[in-house]
């Protein structure tokens, strides 16, 4: 299996193996460029300006940055062994080794982060990563003067809601009784999960 | 000792002195409020029977009702029910009528009562799946595994309404799963501590 990149793709990468276009200086501040680029999500590329700005050909160093960003999600998405990898680069991008044994070594050293990355774009509802609790003792309202009960007050805190929404909090009530149910249907969950790892 | 006001004393003057069979169709209907709230076409009947104005009739009830509710609102014992109503106008037979009525529908005030506290939603369910992702577009090769949560809360519905149900989706990963489950136990052992029991005996 080998990427599947468009005409475009292709021919930033072509170029970026190209020592004429984008001498050796330019492509390992550019492959350093990609790999934070694409292993921080809050980076914003704002270093390659600084690349671009140094070569006569800064078109050329852009169109081959968005080249090397394709390739590593696309490697990566399909999980592509660093053999693989190489032989692509060599035989459909013209690349010389040294530079095919770089981008390989820059490629190792992100590839679990891009797919970790990867693996969180999905359609997945909103992730419990916490949970909050409280013992209460209600002894009088105003509607009963003689109401005395316990409760528990939970809240479950979660994480990847949809953009816009922001209440990540799940808060409900439950008595003594409904909050062992609820702990030995996790429990049993919980077993299930540790039976089937251990298969 | 508690007693009632003029004005409701006023809504249940019609009562006084009426037949034990008719004061019972009065706790009937004053039992069917609590349940299902008020039923002007039940109301209308009975005024056209009585030949009294069909708000006669509503008024009565809700006083009947307005009773049960001060009488545990306060947690009165059987005799001091037996002086409340007595003292309002009612005569001996009557009493015993609607202290029947009082002592076999404690039950349904107390969830009428619930029913007016501030609460947030309830628990009343929750299902599990447990799933392995294996791949996505965005990643071909992958072993995630995940535990989807149905979480359905209710509720508490007022006089009248149906209980609503709230059904939430929610995921959760193995590590995540334990220590929800760590940090609920603990809950749960708090609750049978000495310091929580002292303090339920204390409160009840």
């Amino acid at each position: 299996m080998e990427p599947k990149l468009s005409t475009e793709i292709m021919t930033g990468l072509k170029r970026m193996g190209n020592s004429t276009l984008v001498s050796d200086e330019v492509f390992v501040k550019s492959l350093q460029c990609g790999m934070t680029t694409i292993t921080q999500p809050d980076f914003t590329s704002a270093n390659l300006s600084s690349i671009s700005s140094g070569s006569s050909k800064g078109d050329v160093v852009k169109e081959a940055h968005c080249a090397l960003l394709s390739l590593f999600v696309e490697s990566a998405r399909l999980d592509l062994t660093l053999d693989s990898l190489t032989v692509f680069l060599e035989t459909k991008a013209n690349w010389p080794q040294t530079r095919c044994k770089m981008l390989a070594d820059a490629y190792a050293a992100c590839v679990s982060k891009v797919q970790a990355c990867l693996s969180n774009i999905s359609v997945h509802p909103p992730h419990i990563v916490d949970v909050q609790w409280s013992l209460n003792h209600n002894t009088k309202s105003s509607s009963n003067k003689q109401t005395t009960s316990s409760f528990v007050s939970v809240q479950f805190e979660t994480e990847g809601l949809p953009e816009g929404q922001e209440d990540k909090l799940v808060k409900f009530e439950c008595t003594l009784a409904e909050l062992q149910d609820m702990v030995s249907k996790l429990k049993e969950a919980l077993r299930q999960v540790e039976h089937i790892a251990h298969i | 000792m508690l007693s009632l006001s003029d004005e409701h004393k006023g809504h249940l003057t019609p009562l006084f002195g009426q037949p034990p069979q008719l004061l019972q169709d009065f706790c009937r209907l004053a039992v069917d409020f609590l349940r299902r709230g008020p039923n002007l076409k039940l109301y209308t009947t009975a005024a056209q029977k009585l030949q009294v104005d069909v708000n006669v009739i509503q008024l009565a009830v809700e006083g009947l009702v307005q009773l049960m509710v001060k009488s545990r609102q306060n947690n009165l014992s059987t005799s001091d029910f037996r002086d409340l109503v007595l003292t309002s106008g009612f005569n001996e037979e009557q009493e015993r009528i609607l202290n029947e009525l009082h002592d076999s529908n404690k039950a349904d005030v107390d969830l009428a009562l619930t029913t007016f506290m501030p609460s947030l939603l309830h628990y009343h369910d929750l299902e599990w799946r447990f799933d392995v992702q294996v791949a996505s577009r965005s990643l071909l090769k992958q072993t995630i595994p995940a535990v989807t949560i149905k979480l359905t809360l209710k509720e508490i519905p007022q006089v009248e309404e149906e209980t609503k149900y709230k059904h939430l989706l929610l995921e959760t990963d193995p590590n995540n799963l334990k220590h929800l489950i760590q940090k609920l136990d603990e809950a749960l052992l708090e609750a049978s501590s000495q310091h929580s029991r002292r303090l339920q005996r204390i409160f009840k």
